[in-house]
């Protein structure tokens, strides 16, 4: 019996000091294989006598699985270290940058005009275009700005002909629509428009989104509503906003209305020139004489029109300094946005 | 305009507070832009002194050596000024004063040591370029510092008034509204004076008294020409006007008074003592003031004498018989003339001035004879001497007239969503100079100021109300209007959505002027241009028939800043003269450089004629557009000729991509190839809209995958391979792939190897080996025979 035992304690140190699966191979075949320990104990068995025979076997048997046990342990763990060892091999550099398609950007501006008119639909407006070479008459004229009215001083104007001009507002949308559609009218006007003016605070094309409601019993309240209601969903509920008196030809009663400015929150800076605000769009009730110019009946019907420089919006907006970044289109600026 | 705060106080008892002021002003429409004092850097040793004696320096004839009085002691400055005057006063900065940040120090001047100096209104930072030193008329104490008078706190604003409130560019305009706004009483300026009982020498005689309904003219004799006073020259200054002298300063004092501009005449030039206001006659000639001589036409009003034109009414006097040192006798002009008759003045010949400002924006007719008493009233405060006759006024019949303009209470109500209150409102309007003429409890019958010129209808007389009562006092609500089925209108998705799958590709928006050179303009497309009249720059002269040169030009930009890979596109409109003009909405795109930033994981690759109609065709795609043909004709100068197509959907031409032409790369100096598209984005919307996604099915069988190599000539295209096996009309083909293109080394010169995958897929059952393998070498034998190729 105690060469059972010295067998165990033999096989487990020899078990105990391999590191690979070729070397637990070796064990195996050295105990069960063909000519193995085991294997010749049980050829031991057909040579004892009867009654010794069955406890012998019972023995051998018992160590065979002891061993066989074993092995198979060991291997499920070697196994398991051979992978580790593979998968600690095979360790890859997380820091560096994945593999990636570069990635492009939407323009400021048609993001800021986006904004804009994303809120505008959320207040159930529709959306108008109309072409930028305008005539004289609905740039002008139908809005209550006759030839050589000083109010045209206000918008130094491209000329294409005697009749023609690059619209110098989208507000010429307006009168198309009005004359085109009749009231409820609740549309706005995005697009492209024109100055004859470059310097450092104009750009001779630049953009604007407009904006026009006739109803009936349109009240300057509600003007004022729809604007604080805008202004807040573009820069921030907490938004303060002031409505100051000013002329348009198009409207009357007509307002400028400011923000309190962003940066300095009231106190003054060099961005609001100290004044604590920062002018940010113009708007007014239609003035009746253009409401009889697409023929509405100003008794019937009253509106309010308004009107926001788009650039203007998205240097507040992304605090860009200068209005010429947006022309330039230098890759360095576009793909910060 | 600037305004005077020190100035406003001679009409109104201003708030101590300076804040309240700019605030109730920039509320009510008169936004302060800018605050200004002007004199916060005069140095407080700096002395009026009077000059006693001038003599030429013994040595150097530039210079003269003057002696002054500072009231207690005399001074030797040396002075190189040539209008140094015995007897006038002046501004000396002494030894150890400051002058613009620099300290004044005795200095020799050949013998002689200049004790200090003798400043020009340039020295003093209150002009930008001065021809002498300032001289002025002072009846104060000489020696008295000059910050007593040109005080540090003497504050100016700049404000911005809209054009429709002329009445405000004065001094009074403005006191006037904040008499209204302050409820505080407005003081009008004295305008009595000794006036002898003689009618002016002169016969008046309007021939256009549309354009001119009244005009007055006034006398005076005895007169000397010099400087104004200091107090007068003060705040012509700080209005941003320059002294010029006594008669003229006048002038300008009363504009920026009371709004009225005034001209004089030396009435020595004047022939025959008369004044006519007429149309000018065709290429009559005026020599201006400033020196310009213009040919005028009947459109032009002119103010004459017996013989020639003195003035060019309302705009500007002549050379002829302005003011100068000898003038000893003056007629005074104040008149009014109407706007649209200047406006047209002044564009057509380009000519404009502080006058014909006002009388463009409407000057009040009933303060004619008014402006005139307050300049001869000055005028002799100034010179005590002079004799003033009575005025010859002569005005239109119907120049009296008042609007009469009804206000309604309800309609007030119905615009504004507020009831101002009736008292409230009565006492607003009273303050802005309105008269009740008649009143019942829902309208009030109003007749307005006549300096309102923007006031004509009930509207006017609401936004007066709700101005004063303050904007920022209303409630604000939502307005009732039904909301419109508005989700984005389907134009703005599609471009939207174009443009947005551009920018998850890789690509940078950029938003271009549509207007370039004319030059650039026709290297891209040669029909006629149109072109603006009065342009910025030459360089933007003509409007855009294509986004492709903005998109170059934003190419060499970026290449010159060391942006190499460049992936652009613009969407915007284009413009085209055809029977009328039509605007397009055209998309362009631009590729130049390497596929990706240098980086460890990807290969440095250049772009190619195929990355770009990748995203073209990823574009259609996703567009679901299909009947794209893709045609290596009608290819544009600019292009490549081989490198290049043209786009047509369902037939139509709706665009082009390509290489741009190694020529023109060249011409504009770029080392880089640079690849261009360009769609109309019109176009593209009509098939967009005529697309529709439909589902179809797709067989549960497996698919058997089949390659060909074949060798062939370079000239034949893919699509001719593709379209001989699909006009096979071989149903069980459901793909037909490029998978392959070589030539070079092993394949024979003028020939290319090609490898076309074909996917076999039947919807009845799977494919066997020999169905297929009877199909595939049918195709393999038709190929062969139709192009001459070889199997490889």
């Amino acid at each position: 019996m105690e060469k059972f035992e010295n067998i165990r304690t033999e096989f487990l140190s020899e078990l105990n000091n391999i590191g690979s699966l070729k070397e637990l191979e070796n064990i195996r075949l050295k105990y069960l294989g063909a000519k193995g320990v085991v294997t010749s104990l049980l050829k031991e068995i057909g040579k004892l006598p009867q009654e010794e025979r069955k406890p012998f076997g019972a023995k051998v048997n018992e160590l065979k699985n002891f061993i066989d046990s074993h092995i198979s342990e060991k291997k499920e763990t070697l196994f398991a270290e051979e992978i580790n060892k593979k998968l600690i091999y095979e360790t890859i550099d997380i820091t560096l940058p994945g593999r990636k398609i570069p990635r492009g950007s939407i323009h400021p501006i048609s993001r800021t005009l986006e904004n804009i008119t994303d809120i505008f639909f959320r207040l159930g407006y529709e959306i108008e275009y109309g072409p930028e070479i305008e005539y004289d008459k609905y740039n002008f004229e139908m809005l209550n700005i006759p030839p050589l009215h000083p109010a045209r001083d206000m918008q130094a104007t491209f000329y294409i002909s005697h009749n023609t001009v690059l619209r110098t507002h989208t507000s010429p949308v307006q009168i198309r629509t009005m004359l085109k559609k009749s009231p409820p009218i609740k549309i706005i006007s995005p697009g492209t428009v024109y100055r004859c003016d470059s310097d450092a605070t104009h750009t001779p094309m630049f953009h604007q989104v407009e904006g026009l409601l006739v109803d009936r019993d349109v009240t300057f309240e509600d003007l004022l509503g729809t604007i604080v209601f805008f202004l807040k969903a573009f820069f921030g509920e907490d938004t303060k906003t002031r409505f100051r008196a000013s002329y348009f030809p198009f409207t009357e009663p007509s307002a400028e209305v400011d923000i309190q400015c962003q940066i300095c929150y009231g106190k003054g800076c060099n961005i609001c020139k100290n004044t604590g605000f920062l002018e940010v769009m113009g708007c007014g009730m239609v003035n009746p004489v253009v409401l009889r110019n697409v023929n509405i009946n100003p008794e019937q019907f009253t509106g309010f029109a308004f009107g926001m420089g788009v650039e203007r919006m998205a240097m507040l907006k992304y605090r860009i300094p200068d209005l010429r970044l947006f022309f330039e289109n230098d890759l360095r600026f576009l793909r910060q946005f | 305009m600037r305004i005077s705060l020190d100035w406003l106080k001679d009409f109104i008892d201003l708030p101590e507070d300076t804040n309240r002021i700019i605030e109730s002003l920039t509320l009510n429409g008169f936004q302060v832009e800018n605050i200004i004092k002007p004199y916060k850097s005069i140095h407080k040793d700096l002395k009026i002194v009077k000059i006693i004696k001038a003599d030429p320096h013994p040595s150097r004839e530039e210079l003269t050596v003057v002696r002054i009085l500072d009231n207690v002691s005399e001074h030797t400055v040396i002075c190189g000024a040539k209008n140094v005057r015995v007897g006038a006063t002046g501004v000396w900065a002494p030894p150890g004063s400051e002058v613009s940040g620099h300290q004044i120090n005795e200095r020799k001047f050949g013998a002689i040591e200049s004790s200090g100096m003798l400043l020009s209104l340039m020295e003093l930072g209150l002009e930008e370029k001065s021809t002498g030193i300032w001289l002025f008329n002072f009846k104060g104490k000489i020696g008295t510092r000059l910050s007593d008078i040109l005080k540090p706190d003497d504050t100016v604003l700049e404000i911005n008034i809209t054009p429709n409130r002329g009445d405000a560019l004065s001094h009074i305009g403005i006191a006037r509204e904040l008499s209204a706004y302050f409820d505080i009483p407005l003081r009008t300026p004295p305008i009595d004076f000794e006036s002898v009982d003689r009618e002016s020498p002169i016969s008046i005689n309007i021939e256009n008294d549309t354009a001119c309904p009244i005009y007055q003219g006034t006398y005076a004799e005895n007169i000397v020409i010099k400087e104004s006073e200091i107090k007068i020259q003060k705040r012509l200054i700080e209005s941003g006007l320059r002294p010029i002298n006594n008669i003229v300063d006048l002038s300008n004092y009363i504009m920026l008074e009371t709004g009225h501009p005034t001209h004089t005449f030396d009435y020595n030039y004047l022939k025959g003592q008369k004044i006519i206001v007429r149309n000018a006659m065709d290429q009559e000639k005026i020599t201006l003031l400033n020196g310009v001589t213009l040919s005028l036409n009947r459109n032009n009003l002119v103010i004459c004498d017996e013989k020639t034109a003195l003035a060019l009414a309302g705009i500007m006097g002549g050379e002829y018989s302005s003011i100068v040192d000898s003038t000893d006798k003056i007629l005074l002009e104040c008149a009014v003339f109407d706007p649209d008759s200047i406006r047209n003045t002044t564009s057509m010949h380009n000519v404009s001035s502080d006058s014909s400002y006002r009388f463009a924006r409407g000057v009040d007719t009933s303060t004619v004879d008014y402006a005139s008493k307050r300049f001869m009233r000055l005028l002799k405060e100034e010179l005590p001497d002079a004799v003033v006759y009575r005025g010859i006024l002569v005005k239109r019949g119907d120049i009296d007239q008042k609007k009469k303009i009804r206000f309604r209470y309800e309609k007030c109500k119905r615009i504004l969503n507020r009831d101002c209150g009736r008292d409230f409102i009565k006492k607003i309007l009273i303050s802005l100079g309105f008269k009740i003429d008649e009143e019942d409890s829902e309208s009030i019958n109003l007749t307005g100021p006549s300096h309102r010129y923007d006031n004509s209808m009930e509207e006017d007389i609401i936004e007066e109300v709700a101005r004063i009562y303050g904007y920022n006092r209303f409630g604000i609500r939502l307005p009732h209007t039904e909301t419109f089925d508005t989700e984005l209108n389907l134009k703005d998705a599609f471009t939207r959505k174009i443009r947005y799958l551009l920018s998850n590709l890789g690509l940078s928006e950029v938003i271009n002027y549509t207007f370039i050179s004319e030059d650039t303009n026709s290297i891209f497309a040669t029909s006629e241009q149109i072109l603006i009249k009065n342009p910025i720059a030459q360089d933007m002269i003509s409007m855009r028939k294509s986004i492709l040169p903005s998109l170059i030009n934003n190419a060499i930009l970026n290449i010159s800043r060391q942006n190499k890979n460049i992936r652009l596109f613009e969407s915007g409109s284009v413009f085209y003269k055809r029977e009328e003009i039509t605007e397009e909405l055209h998309l362009g795109i631009l590729l130049s450089g390497n596929r990706f930033d240098r980086v460890w994981s990807q290969p440095q690759i250049e772009y190619d004629f195929y990355d770009l109609k990748g995203i073209l065709e990823i574009i259609f795609d996703s567009l679901k557009i299909d009947k794209i043909n893709f045609l290596a004709q009608d290819i544009p100068n600019f292009l490549h000729p081989r490198i290049a197509a043209t786009i047509e959907i369902n037939g139509k031409k709706t665009g082009l991509l390509g290489e741009i032409h190694p020529n023109l790369l060249k011409k504009l100096d770029i080392r880089q190839k640079l690849f261009v598209a360009e769609l109309n984005l019109d176009i593209l919307f009509e098939a967009f809209k005529e697309a529709a996604i439909l589902f179809k099915a797709y067989s549960p069988f497996p698919a058997v995958d089949r390659d060909i190599a074949l060798v062939i000539d370079r000239q034949i295209t893919s699509r001719e391979l593709i379209n001989e096996i699909r006009n096979m009309n071989i149903p069980l083909i459901e793909e037909i792939e490029i998978f392959d293109l070589y030539e070079g080394k092993g394949i024979e010169e003028g020939k290319k190897s090609i490898g076309i995958a074909l996917k076999y897929r039947s919807g009845e059952s799977t494919l066997t080996d020999e169905v297929i393998e009877k199909i595939h070498s049918k195709i393999i034998d038709n190929l062969s025979k139709k192009f001459y190729a070889r199997l490889r």
